[in-house]
């Protein structure tokens, strides 16, 4: 039998501790602790998801290197961290005039700086070859600024004991780690040269260039434009030139073409892949108006001006896709909506111009893995 | 007097247990849903430009859509690589419908 008056100095006991323990917390919650405490469980999860980035980037950049040590290249690390820290400065914003040439002119000079590097490591190897390469080394390039900007937040957050700035970083850090797990997965595609979902555009004006009767081809700054007789018109199909990593000029070279036919032309329609919301399909279709690019300015700006000028209708049909599902191999649904795509395209052009005119078709896109 | 206004021990406990249950659901939670990669490999479509007949293959390193592949196994004329895809692992050898 316990002593009666022992446990109850037992209970008291324990009833102190308990008293301490709270009055300890509410001490911590007035002196802020538990923010520190929250905060060091960022840094934590900050810390790790670095750590993860990191071994993805170096792994993309051995692979790029070794891709590059298959094509002789004796010191590819000088170039992969050559081309990692490049970087172009984006024109004057505050003086509108003259500000899409001013654009063009330096995304124009940072496609050649990095055209003529690759071909000074690479002589010997083919236009094909050297455009996979470059893009390689551009997503390589993306995954070391993403890295370094990540890298550079978490140390003035902790240098600064600012917990607001690891908050954020905390916060959008999963978003950071789909892009760069995708970029990671893109480089495989890149690499080896097979078409991506972004290729939609070209696949769609490859199809139509397969079924249509050609009439005459033409290549002007890395684009192609074929004309073919296809459903009694008269159509000219603008695509970058593959089978190579290449974007092309598609919007440079419809003005240009616009101009030379002096706005003769029935109908304008651009084809690309669009990043769907949450809620949509992969692989579904949507047709709309306006240009449909998703490029800095230049090249959609051209599209723009040369059908405003002859008052040509300018509509759009859009694959939509996820963001992963873009840049890394082309999925069987966006291949089969290519397809439906195709049927879609035949229906605009037949609901909206007669027989015997001018339409022109742009493949938008990277046409890699794509003939024509 | 002062400790009297507490409530007893039982109580603490429960509340630790809670606290720990819901600690460990927040530390587990993540992990329990995070859901598997599906692998992807990639597949090519050669067509018959004559008979029409379509085959999917392996993708072979260096091909790519609109390269000439050889001879339709039915009628002999000339197939083409007409579409490069991936698709998951698990669905790759389904008939082509």
């Amino acid at each position: 039998m316990a002593d009666p008056s022992a446990l109850l100095m037992d209970v008291l006991k324990a009833q102190e501790f308990s008293q301490i323990l709270w009055f300890m917390l509410v001490i911590m919650i007035i002196n802020l602790v538990y923010q520190r405490i929250q905060t060091y469980l960022w840094i934590a999860d900050i810390e790790m998801k670095l750590n993860t980035i990191s071994a993805l980037v170096d792994s993309d950049k051995e692979r790029v290197s070794t891709a590059l040590r298959n094509y002789g290249v004796k010191t590819p690390e000088l170039l992969v961290e050559r081309v990692s820290e490049f970087f172009a400065i984006g024109p004057v914003e505050i003086e509108p005039i003259d500000i899409i040439k001013r654009l063009d002119h330096i995304l124009r000079t940072e496609e050649s700086s990095i055209k003529r590097l690759v071909e000074i490591y690479m002589p010997h190897a083919s236009k094909h070859e050297r455009s996979l390469i470059e893009t390689s080394l551009a997503i390589v390039g993306a995954l070391h600024q993403i890295r370094k900007i990540i890298q550079h937040y978490l140390l003035l957050g902790k240098s600064e004991k600012n917990w607001i700035l690891l908050m954020q970083l905390y916060i959008q850090l999963p978003s950071i780690m789909k892009f760069i797990i995708a970029y990671h997965d893109a480089v495989d595609a890149f690499i080896t040269g097979k078409p991506i979902g972004d290729g939609a555009g070209p696949l769609l004006a490859h199809n139509l260039i397969k079924r249509g009767n050609v009439l005459s081809t033409k290549v002007i700054e890395e684009t192609t434009v074929t004309e073919v007789w296809w459903k009694d018109r008269r159509v000219f199909v603008i695509k970058a030139e593959g089978p190579g990593s290449n974007v092309g000029k598609p919007g440079k070279v419809l003005g240009d073409l616009v101009e030379r036919l002096n706005g003769n032309v029935s109908l304008i329609v651009t084809v690309d892949a669009a990043l769907k919301l949450e809620s949509e399909e992969t692989g579904s279709i949507a047709e709309g108006v306006g240009a449909a690019i998703g490029d800095p300015g230049p090249e959609k700006i051209a599209i723009e001006r040369a059908a405003a000028k002859y008052n040509i209708p300018l509509r759009a049909l859009v694959v939509k896709m996820g963001f992963r599902d873009a840049i890394t191999v082309m999925p069987k649904n966006v291949y089969d909506a290519c397809e439906r795509a195709y049927a879609y395209l035949e229906r605009i052009v037949e609901e909206n111009t007669k027989p015997n005119d001018t339409i022109i078709v742009t493949g938008i896109g990277n046409t890699m893995g794509i003939a024509g | 007097m002062f400790a009297m206004q507490f409530p007893p021990n039982a109580y603490e406990l429960i509340a630790l247990i809670m606290f720990i249950a819901i600690m460990l659901y927040l530390i587990v939670e993540p992990m329990l849903k995070k859901p598997k990669k599906p692998e992807y490999i990639t597949r090519e479509l050669v067509q018959c430009e004559k008979c029409g007949y379509r085959e999917e293959k392996d993708y072979r390193l260096g091909d790519y859509v609109g390269l000439e592949y050889g001879k339709c196994p039915k009628c002999g004329g000339p197939t083409r690589v007409a579409g490069i895809y991936s698709v998951e692992k698990k669905k790759a050898f389904k008939p082509l419908t």
